[in-house]
């Protein structure tokens, strides 16, 4: 089981829409997919259930936040329990006949404060002690991946929010790959030099003060970065306007694997799609410019399948 | 004349004609321009130097001086580089480097978008990634 945590430090570049379709393209191929949408804006969680439904049925038991804070308080609380099968989706899904699946957990507007009650177990009495805190509550997370069934899934894919707080960490800890998907932009491509320093920063620290663990159950990390998936591209005459063309090569002149897929921007075709709870690599609309959009979205998925490596466990 | 040399000579016209707007090579074509052919600094001069100079920019040796640009370490280098550039020629090689540039943009707008596009990118990256915070 494989996991890909899918981030950019700039809010804004599709990074839902990224998850929500290569989750369910994966799916469809026959895949089992776990999405963690560990965002406090909930978009992942509201792309596959309706907001109504989210608040009657997960909001007080069942996201993301709820473990934290069990967690936390020392309670036992299993990650695998938080898991659930949206249902609309997994109906499109099943059509394919694959046998693949796109399971789902859930988060919470709240989660933001999760953050504030991670950081205030990280000091310690002695440097060692807050060297030992600091793997403790980097590492909650992969700690509860290990109650999922590796046999259940093929790939976990974690939405992450757009910045490097302690629970954004403790999805890269857990991590073999991060994608990164950016606007080719200013902003955006300055937002891909964040990340990756931040993600330089926590992996040296993690592997430093893992030295201090008298257990030797923590392994060191090293996440990989899988690669920069430009999104919301305009296009002329097939391919991208010349304004942000200039961003997309300075990506690849400083040494970042780039997807050769390049996903455009189409709000007729991608603002509604969350709405209904499908992605739109799922709709079977005959429209050219839909079916073109479809087949970016697929090239991307056989791109990121190559990359990772990812298996499928029959 | 060897068939090596051959390949490179029209791959080194191929890229020339590919920098020239198509009103020069219809010009060409008319027989009102011709092509010259110029001294231009060789690159191995230029990586021996650490800080190459070139006095003018003309059509021939634009290719080069993408070169040489992306090796500056500098914004100040690449602005050096390119002070006494004319903006027909600056034109020319920002299509070369397919940076967007409008028919509006000035002299120092144009040089500008050259030197973020060959250097500035580079710096910028590397002061975020460098940064203490």
């Amino acid at each position: 089981m494989q996991v890909t945590s899918v981030i950019n430090y700039k809010g804004g570049v599709g990074k839902t829409s990224v998850t929500a379709n290569l989750g369910a393209e994966l799916a469809w191929l026959g895949y089992r997919v776990l999405l963690l949408d560990m965002d406090a804006q909930a978009s992942l969680t509201f792309s596959f259930i309706k907001p109504e439904v989210w608040q009657q049925q997960y909001a007080n038991s069942k996201t993301i936040k709820k473990w934290f804070d069990a967690i936390t308080q020392q309670g036992n609380f299993s990650l695998e329990s938080l898991v659930t099968t949206p249902e609309i989706v997994n109906t499109e899904i099943r059509k394919s006949g694959n046998g693949g699946k796109l399971d789902l957990i859930p988060s919470d507007l709240g989660l933001i404060n999760v953050d504030l009650e991670l950081a205030t177990q990280l000091a310690g009495a002695s440097l060692k002690q807050a060297k030992i805190n600091y793997l403790k509550v980097h590492n909650r997370l992969a700690d509860g991946l290990k109650s999922i069934n590796d046999n259940h899934y093929d790939l976990i894919l974690i939405d992450c929010p757009p910045n490097f707080n302690i629970v954004t960490k403790n999805a890269i800890v857990c991590s073999d790959n991060i994608l990164i998907p950016a606007k080719p932009d200013y902003l955006s491509t300055l937002g891909i030099d964040y990340l990756i320093k931040s993600v330089k920063k926590l992996v040296a620290e993690y592997n430093e003060f893992i030295k201090f663990e008298d257990e030797s159950n923590i392994k060191s990390i090293d996440p990989k970065i899988l690669g920069v998936v430009f999104t919301m591209i305009e296009n002329n005459r097939g391919v991208p306007i010349s304004s942000i063309r200039p961003y997309i090569s300075q990506t690849e002149k400083l040494g970042l694997s780039i997807f050769k897929s390049k996903l455009r921007d189409n709000k007729n075709i991608y603002a509604e799609a969350p709405q209904y709870g499908v992605p739109v690599v799922l709709n079977k609309y005959s429209n050219p410019t839909h079916k073109e959009i479809v087949q970016e979205i697929k090239d991307f998925v056989d791109q990121f399948i190559t990359k990772s490596r990812i298996l499928k466990n029959e | 004349m060897n068939k090596n040399i051959c390949i490179n000579l029209l791959q080194q016209f191929t890229k020339l004609l590919d920098s020239l707007p198509e009103d020069d090579i219809e010009d060409v074509i008319k027989g009102k321009k011709c092509f010259t052919i110029e001294n231009i600094v060789r690159k191995d001069e230029v990586i021996v130097k650490k800080k190459p100079k070139i006095d003018k920019v003309v059509s021939t040796n634009l290719i080069n001086l993408e070169e040489l640009l992306t090796k500056t370490h500098s914004r100040h280098e690449a602005e050096e580089l390119l002070k006494d550039s004319k903006k027909i020629d600056l034109q020319k090689l920002a299509r070369i480097l397919d940076i967007p540039i409008q028919s509006r943009d000035t002299l120092n707008k144009i040089k500008e978008r050259i030197v973020e596009s060959t250097i500035g990118f580079k710096l910028r990256s590397q002061a975020i990634q460098n940064s203490d915070s």
